[in-house]
């Protein structure tokens, strides 16, 4: 009888925590988008006030942002400062690509993502400005869809996840 | 022998010069670079990327077209022809991944690089309001090697500095790219640094530097040696540099490049009154060349200029053809490449 209820504690704990893990994302993924909307108004401010060369942003910008975003950045610096005769984009999709496997970005904030690479850097400020602000506008609108679905599912999967646990344990034990 | 090691350092200088710019073109056209024979990179002045035409590059005072394996050719036939694509790849590593962060530079036609290397652009122009807004659609870079020539200075320095240590008034004159601003700079240097077998000690000297040409800065640092005494003010005008430098730098002794404008002649009147001295360059064949030139001739005339060297490259770049003592236009010296043609008037 004590096996039985320890092994059903343990069966409903992994199966809640499974569903905290999957609301966890929808709350990272947010969290993820809001800190890489305060990137994108560093990386506005630095080319548009500062005119720094894009290695430089990308390292000053890098430390300043959240981990997952930073590591793209100082990822891209790094490559950049080697001169291996690669251009921006090249490099960008590159870094984007490896350093998106293991965030809560989903396939649309990565392709976002890469789409900045395509126009960073290669014109003056004032288009510059513009690509920023329209991939920050796009950001924002995933930003609140983020979070739509964030209040939508959190409550559920967390539920699901401990509604699946007692389901296991009704039925085997 | 020792020729021999100075001519192999020299080569081996060169190479490295070439070897540091090769990392600012496009892979295509760094790799074809890299084939160029060493003799050749060892002297090579321009590299010129023109959209859809052969890629050139020009030494020793003569032009070649190269092909993909890097071998030069005086015909366009079996050239590497040059995509907008590698203009843009290359434009793009020569502002650091920013075009934004030249966006001024680019209003003049030309950014310089790191190492002092200058890249002239050309493309679509974008009038403003005020001018020339931008360039776009580049079809066009001239990569202009910038090679410091140290030392070529100590042929000059017997007359431009008397018996008493001090330096005089020099007016350097030459047709382009025949080293005036090489050994401009390279007298920068000598009179900043002192000359102590000719018990001359250094002197604070302001360089105002238009173009970026005499230090060649690259994000404020300057990529040539113009001594321990020396102060520039970069991409400034040089009227109006020459006056910030009087009263704020207290220099001994100014030097600009190619001056010839009327708010020039006042600049220079403010410095000779406050006793500083003033070394300069000009474009001109002749002596009679330079006196028809409205403000530079009069001052010429004037005997602003105590000494006026002239330059060739009959002898190679920098090649001193003669020296006049401005202040009764005779000459002081007559090289053997010397013309009768330059007559004083």
């Amino acid at each position: 009888m004590l096996f039985k209820f320890i092994y059903s504690i343990i069966i409903i704990g992994c199966s809640s925590l499974l569903g905290f893990i999957f609301a966890n994302t929808y709350v990272e993924r947010s969290k993820l988008l809001n800190s890489l909307l305060s990137t994108l108004q560093m990386l506005e401010t630095e080319i548009v006030y500062g005119a720094t060369p894009i290695p430089v942003i990308m390292q000053k910008v890098g430390h300043k942002s959240k981990k997952e975003i930073g590591d793209i950045f100082l990822s891209a610096a790094d490559l950049l400062n080697l001169n291996l005769g690669q251009t921006f984009d090249e490099i960008w999709c590159s870094v984007v690509t490896q350093e998106t496997k293991h965030t809560c970005f989903n396939r649309e904030d990565t392709d976002l993502l890469l789409s900045l690479g395509k126009n960073l850097g290669i014109s003056n400020c004032e288009d510059q400005m513009k690509h920023i602000r329209l991939i920050q506008e796009e950001f924002k609108r995933h930003y609140e869809l983020a979070l739509v679905e964030q209040n939508k599912n959190t409550k559920l999967f967390k539920n699901l996840g401990f509604l699946l646990g007692m389901t296991i344990v009704i039925i085997v034990l | 022998m020792g020729k021999r090691e100075t001519s192999i350092n020299k080569s081996e200088e060169g190479l490295s010069v070439i070897s540091n710019l090769e990392l600012y073109l496009c892979p295509d056209v760094r790799s074809i670079i890299k084939k160029l024979p060493d003799d050749f990179k060892s002297v090579l002045e321009e590299i010129r990327l023109r959209v859809n035409r052969p890629l050139m590059v020009s030494g020793n005072q003569k032009e070649y077209f190269v092909d993909i394996n890097g071998g030069l050719t005086l015909t366009p036939v079996g050239g590497y022809y040059i995509s907008k694509e590698n203009i843009e790849k290359t434009l793009q590593f020569a502002s650091n991944y920013s075009i934004y962060s030249i966006e001024d530079e680019l209003k003049n036609g030309y950014i310089t690089i790191h190492g002092g290397h200058r890249i002239g652009i050309v493309g679509k122009v974008l009038m403003g309001n005020k001018g020339i807004r931008t360039l776009k659609n580049f079809s066009g870079l001239n990569i202009r090697v910038c090679r410091e020539k140290l030392g070529i200075a100590s042929k000059a320095l017997p007359y431009i500095i008397n018996s008493k240590g001090e330096f005089l008034n020099t007016l350097l004159v030459s047709p382009p790219q025949c080293g005036k601003t090489t050994l401009l700079r390279d007298i920068i240097r000598t009179i900043s640094e002192g000359v102590p077998h000719m018990n001359f000690r250094g002197l604070k000297v302001g360089v105002v530097d238009e173009r970026s040409e005499l230090g060649a800065c690259f994000e404020g640092v300057p990529q040539n040696d113009l001594g321990p005494r020396t102060d520039i003010l970069d991409c400034c005008p040089k009227a109006e540099g020459m006056i910030m430098l009087i009263r704020s730098m207290s220099p001994q002794v100014i030097a600009t490049d190619e001056i010839g404008r009327t708010e020039d002649s006042i600049a220079i009147e403010e410095a000779m009154m406050a006793g500083i001295k003033l070394i300069t360059t000009v474009h001109g064949r002749s002596l009679g060349d330079i006196l028809n030139k409205n403000i530079i001739g009069k001052l010429v005339g004037d005997g602003v200029f105590e000494r006026i060297i002239f330059l060739s490259n009959s002898n190679g770049v920098g090649t001193m053809d003669s020296v006049i003592d401005g202040s009764n236009l005779t000459y002081l010296y007559k090289g053997v490449n010397y013309k009768d043609d330059r007559q004083v008037v």
